[in-house]
């Protein structure tokens, strides 16, 4: 499943078959990048993916309401080993509050169109050379975004 | 069925030689369900964090309750299967069997999805001692009643009072009760994802004269013939059941779980026809039915048999058992009514299946 293994990156792309846009994107923008590409049928391969990756560094890219699986647990699992996520809004109209929060609160990058993958993708390798940004966002930059975010949607903070 | 209080999931010595790994909500699945760390079981009740758990430790059975994940079944599975090597056995309740057997079945396309299956509830005891051992449930489930306490000695007694309770006798079909509950449960499902059910149900033909005439070993014998026959014309995952004296009934259900694991092309139909797969099925029973021998009447008995029928479905006929068992039953009374060896479907008037090609 994994393309060149050699290749200390490693991007999942989580859901949609092989021609699917957002797979045949990724493996697009990727080219450009010393980066693997393994497609991972869901979020659950995908977990099984991370624990068997260990020493290398991943992106983890899927839309939004897949990677949110079991109340955005995933995200959480991710930044337990140490990967980093990318949850796409692409096509979806009004994106859940609860999956939208819980992207944010593991850490994960979210972008409205595919084609903004392209950027996380060079701030994640850091302008080319693989850098790992650590797993989860500073505190008070999640608690920033959270905020930002719930003031967008028009909820008011808990508590 | 019988609930028992969620487990707290246990983080002791994790994987390991001869730990077993159990995912999901256990208390559905064990009467004894508190003791895991007495049967070195570790509990994972999310499935994420079960396949991460079971692809970074060396478990060599990991246990996967069926109840609650529905939906997800199918990609949990292949995930543990891409994780871990370790075998798979499912911990079905007992309308799940049909499931569980299914994805414990070889196809010429795929691998199975699962192991072995065990029909819950059953007790930690005896499943741990059962996989360890690579022992079937009932050899199991013997073998630690005889040597263990309270929880395995009624789990003995419920896996008896459960196949007497749902079983019919004479033919070791499926009794009315079963299917009833079965078919609402599928229904349930249908409801929430959109899968097709249908029912079938038929009856023999002059039942009563062949009874009459011939005695009741004869009419048994009939009986016993028409439930192994239908059993054979059926995809694993249907249920066949008899439900009143010489009455039958099928419940063809659409598994998402079994078509995508088999890579079979789906032939659905639209809601608005009655699905293909069933006629199929309810054609080559009444044709294989009609072509049987009846051995105990002799040269006689070659070709006699027929049987009447009506066949509804979920959606278009009915969303409830009842409605669906009324269409179909009124169904087959037109079918007797129009001169028998005949099934009918449901809103279709006069429509014999044997006629469609």
């Amino acid at each position: 499943m994994v393309e060149g293994d050699e290749r200390r990156c490693l991007c999942l792309v989580v859901g949609g078959g092989s021609r699917d846009r957002l797979v045949t994107e990724v493996r697009r923008i990727t080219v450009d990048y010393q980066v693997s590409v393994a497609r991972c049928e869901s979020v659950y391969t995908a977990v099984a993916e991370l624990a068997r990756t260990k020493s290398r560094m991943v992106l983890v890219i899927g839309s939004l309401r897949e990677l949110a699986t079991e109340k955005g647990r995933f995200f959480a699992l991710a930044a337990r080993n140490r990967a980093r996520c990318c949850a796409v809004l692409d096509g979806l109209q009004t994106a859940d509050q609860g999956e939208l929060l819980a992207a944010v609160r593991g850490g994960a990058a979210v972008v409205d169109r595919v084609a903004e993958v392209r950027g996380v993708l060079e701030r994640w390798l850091g302008g080319g050379v693989c850098h790992w940004e650590g797993p989860a966002l500073a505190e008070e930059e999640y608690r920033a975004t959270e905020a930002e975010l719930r003031a967008l949607l028009g909820h008011e903070a808990d508590g | 069925m019988r609930q028992m209080g969620r487990v707290a999931e246990s983080t002791s010595a994790l994987g390991g030689e001869d730990r077993i790994l159990l995912v999901g909500d256990v208390g559905k699945a064990f009467l004894d369900g508190d003791r895991a760390d007495r049967y070195a079981c570790d509990i994972r009740a999310s499935a994420l964090e079960a396949i991460e758990m079971a692809t970074k430790h060396c478990y060599p059975t990991v246990g996967v309750v069926l109840d609650g994940l529905a939906g997800q079944l199918r990609s949990v599975l292949k995930a543990l299967r891409h994780g871990t090597p370790a075998r798979i056995i499912l911990l079905a309740q007992m309308y799940e069997e049909p499931i569980a057997r299914c994805l414990t079945s070889e196809t010429a396309d795929e691998e199975k999805a699962a192991d072995g299956y065990w029909v819950c509830p059953t007790t930690l005891a005896s499943f741990c001692r059962g996989v360890r051992a690579g022992a079937g449930q009932e050899q199991a489930v013997q073998e630690t009643a005889a040597v263990d306490g309270t929880y395995a000695a009624m789990e003995v007694k419920i896996r008896q009072l459960e196949r007497l309770a749902t079983t019919d006798d004479l033919t070791g079909l499926k009794n009315r009760r079963y299917i009833w509950e079965f078919a609402r449960q599928v229904l349930q499902r249908g409801q929430q994802s959109g899968g097709r059910v249908t029912l079938l149900v038929f009856d023999i033909d002059n039942f009563k004269h062949y009874n009459d005439v011939y005695g009741h070993p004869t009419g048994d014998e009939i009986l016993r013939q028409a439930a192994l026959l239908m059993q054979r014309c059926c995809r694993p995952h249907d249920v066949v059941g008899r439900i009143g004296g010489d009455e039958f009934a099928v419940v063809f259900w659409e598994d998402p779980c079994c078509q995508a694991l088999e890579g079979r092309p789906e032939r659905r139909s639209t809601e608005a026809e009655h699905p293909s797969e069933a006629i199929f099925i309810a054609k080559r029973f009444q044709n294989e039915f009609g072509n049987s021998e009846l051995h105990l009447l002799g040269p006689e008995g070659h070709g006699i048999l027929t049987i009447s029928g009506g066949l509804a479905s979920f959606p278009r006929d009915g969303v409830t058992i009842q409605e669906l068992f009324e269409r179909a039953d009124g169904a087959l009374l037109d079918a007797k009514r129009s001169g028998k060896n005949r099934i009918y479907l449901v809103g279709e008037p006069r429509n014999n299946i044997a006629d469609i090609s």
